[in-house]
């Protein structure tokens, strides 16, 4: 187990590595990439040659640019917010994470619980309910959902005074009513997650409760509530627990289409801004972010799997 | 036993030559069967219904309204139809669909509209002195335009005057002789090669642009343009990426998951490394890098979609290759002498069939979403149409006045998505009856 752990990371790394040198040589190459990154100020220009290896061979600039990522922990410099990128991240993470935490702690419960709800009343009434609810809120985009949302509560039913999130400054005036704005785009994760929470744990658990063992259960004397809570209910949600596991790490990055609707201050927000800007440098750091955070979890989901499920074979978990 | 003789046995059928008995009914193929079992799901069945609805909406639907396709060369004319609420003629009696619109201001601002314009009054704030009124909008358009009078000076507005060319001037004159209507309000001399009249405005639109009725069905957006057009252009366009995005990766997935999945071997290995690698790239970084690159075009998000799209396709059909290229009916064909290819397509193949119709029939609108989420979030942004995300993004900046903006796109994109994956799923079923119920 140990040697396969070590082995699935090195070979993250060595993946994120390939990916990382894709997208750097494809930016780099990119028309207009120097003369937006180097601009006209001579000061900054010779920083940056002296600095991060301009002007030199594609290659050797992304060994500097790693080296010096290793070495000083910065990804170099914004363009348009004039700043080192790694702090501008260490500011927005942070914003995103609270935005998404909540949404996804409550999600697990509910969605979990509706499923359940949904298997064990099946074909009845409530699972109808339940089903239709979840195939309308998969299928209706969630920028839908959030911009209708924002027109109900906001202009028609005066409950919220402002569409959009508090920003910083008056969020450190009137602390309540940031946390009170920020209520609708969690509401849309909110829902977003439950509805595919609650599908996956439906299906796997109408499986298991059909299934042999269940019949066995039943036969030796259990009653149909004790057959389901101790063994229907434990087999569904080990496929479950690794996608749970899988969103936690997602979490930290964000999500751009909430984040862009109520206008949150976060890590999905800037990326945006970074391609209407033309801020390079940004971009790269960003994605760096992004492939590494997507390959980790895809890695601890799979890693997870055999964790839960000794009887998954190792590095055959689905996807 | 007693008697028991020779005489009492009889041969039958001694002479008579048996044959099996005929079927009754007829056979029933793999396709067939699919067909009854999704007929059976009510729901799907309406979703399919629907969907070709839709699909042939987006084929002519940018052709229906072509008055207003018109005006693309005339801006100077179009602008002052922005943001005109919805009307259809027949449907007033719901409610909606009648043109109105709630504007809110000094109350003396509507103290000279004509008789008509002003439907009722619906509140007045005694804080700020401002009265809400709803107005048929398409009367205030032509009064706004013709005939506005301003308040303090008691004298016709400047947008009640247009400035018209000689040859609009000419124009205007010919069709008011050859109809006898009256155009032209207050005549006034050329200067400047101009000349500044007030006319009619929406007599002046049907004699000179052939605008039988000023009317917009889904209403116009904030530049002019009738919103029912709009839709369906960025309707066709969503559709057309969908499925040649579609189409081409299960192309080269299918061929691609066919050879990795029965050669196995190195092939397998090296193909598996490779989609690892790519499966690592965030499609976030493919588009956006792209777009940059090569434009913001149609080509180039198909491009982006089909760069890591065909990966899922792939790994599935690989899947089934493992599935069945160990049975025995296998080895009977390649003993019969049958070649790799034709184990392939015709023996392997149609079993895998089933699976890959149903993750196709989902995999179309996936790609709808993302492309429109993407264009909402304005990193899609073609030139040429106006896609469904963006008119949503658009909607939304004048959602407060203009609802009608973002509704349409949003019942637009959430029927089709529902029908989809609702058309989708009774595909599924169909396909597959032992994952009834069983989503992955």
């Amino acid at each position: 187990m140990k040697h396969y752990v070590l082995k699935r990371i090195g070979l993250v790394f060595l993946t994120s590595f390939l990916i990382i040198f894709l997208v750097f040589v494809f930016i780099k190459m990119l028309p207009q990439y120097n003369a937006k990154v180097l601009g006209v100020d001579p000061e900054i220009k010779a920083i940056l040659y002296e600095h991060e290896g301009y002007g030199k061979p594609i290659l050797e600039q992304f060994v500097i640019w790693i080296r010096n990522m290793i070495v000083e922990g910065g990804l170099g410099r914004s363009l348009v917010l004039k700043r080192d990128i790694s702090s501008i991240m260490a500011e927005r993470i942070p914003v995103s994470m609270r935005l998404n935490i909540v949404p996804y702690l409550l999600s697990i419960p509910i969605g979990i619980g509706f499923g359940i709800w949904a298997a064990l009343k099946k074909n009845k009434v409530t699972d109808h309910v339940i089903s239709t609810g979840v195939i309308f809120f998969i299928s209706v985009p969630s920028f839908v959902v959030g911009t209708l949302m924002q027109y109900y509560f906001v202009y028609k039913l005066n409950i919220f005074s402002s569409p959009y999130v508090f920003a910083e400054a008056d969020a450190a005036l009137d602390p309540v009513g940031a946390a009170i704005s920020y209520i609708m785009p969690m509401t849309v994760l909110l829902i977003g997650g439950v509805a595919g929470l609650t599908r996956v744990s439906r299906a796997e658990l109408t499986e298991v409760l059909t299934s042999d063992f269940m019949l066995l259960c039943r036969t030796k004397g259990l009653t149909k509530r004790q057959a389901t809570v101790r063994h229907a209910l434990r087999n569904a949600l080990v496929p479950i627990a690794p996608s749970i596991i899988g969103g936690f790490i997602s979490i930290i990055s964000g999500s751009l289409i909430t984040e862009r609707i109520f206008r949150v201050p976060g890590i999905g927000g800037i990326y945006l801004d970074a391609f209407n800007n033309f801020d390079y440098p940004l971009m790269m750091g960003l994605l760096m972010f992004y492939t590494v955070i997507g390959l980790f979890a895809t890695l601890i989901v799979d890693l997870s799997y055999g964790v839960i499920d000794p009887r998954i074979r190792m590095g055959a978990g689905k996807r | 036993m007693a008697d028991l003789s020779k005489e009492k046995f009889v041969l039958v059928q001694q002479d008579a030559i048996l044959y099996d008995e005929q079927m009754k009914s007829k056979p029933i193929g793999y396709y067939k069967d699919a067909w009854i079992r999704f007929r059976k799901n009510k729901a799907s069945v309406a979703a399919a219904i629907i969907l070709a609805i839709l699909i042939f909406m987006a084929i002519i639907g940018p052709w229906i309204n072509k008055d207003y396709t018109l005006f693309d060369d005339s801006v100077k004319w179009s602008t002052r139809l922005a943001n005109m609420p919805p009307r259809i003629s027949w449907l007033t009696w719901t409610g909606s669909f009648d043109g109105y619109k709630e504007v809110t201001g000094d109350p003396r601002n509507f103290s000279n509209y004509p008789e008509g314009i002003i439907i009722e009054q619906k509140s007045y704030n005694p804080i700020t002195h401002q009265i809400t009124v709803v107005i048929d909008y398409y009367a205030y358009i032509n009064y706004k335009y013709s005939a506005e009078i301003d308040e303090s000076t008691q004298l016709y507005t400047s947008s009640s005057y247009t400035t018209l060319s000689v040859a609009e001037y000419e124009a205007v004159k010919a069709a008011e002789e050859a109809s006898g209507d009256t155009i032209i309000l207050e005549d006034a001399p050329m200067v400047n090669s101009a000349y500044r009249v007030r006319l009619d405005y929406y007599k002046f639109l049907y004699y000179v642009y052939d605008v039988e009725e000023v009317n917009f069905v889904f209403g116009s957006d904030s530049m002019g343009r009738d919103l029912f057009t709009l839709l369906w252009e960025g309707a066709r366009v969503s559709l057309l990426i969908a499925f040649t995005v579609a189409s081409i990766n299960i192309i080269i997935g299918m061929i691609l998951g066919s050879i990795s999945g029965y050669y196995g071997g190195w092939i397998d290995l090296t193909m598996e490394r490779l989609s690892e690698i790519l499966a690592g790239l965030p499609f976030l970084a493919i588009l956006t890098l792209l777009l940059l690159r090569y434009g913001n075009t149609v080509w180039v998000v198909i491009l982006a979609f089909t760069m890591t799209g065909w990966l899922g396709i792939s790994s599935l059909t690989r899947t089934q290759f493992y599935r069945y290229k160990r049975r025995e009916y296998v080895l009977a064909a390649r003993t019969l002498g049958a070649g790799d290819a034709r184990i392939i397509t015709r023996h392997i193949f149609p079993n895998a069939i089933g699976t890959l119709i149903t993750s196709m029939a989902l995999y179309i609108p996936a790609i709808i979403f993302a492309e429109s989420t993407y264009s909402f979030l304005g990193i899609i942004n073609y030139a040429e149409t106006t896609s469904v995300g963006r008119l949503l993004s658009n909607g939304q900046l004048v959602m407060k006045e203009s609802l009608y903006q973002l509704v349409f796109p949003a019942i637009f994109i959430s029927l089709l998505m529902l029908s989809f994956n609702l058309f989708g799923n009774g595909l599924r079923d169909a396909f597959n009856p032992s994952l009834r119920g069983v989503e992955e």
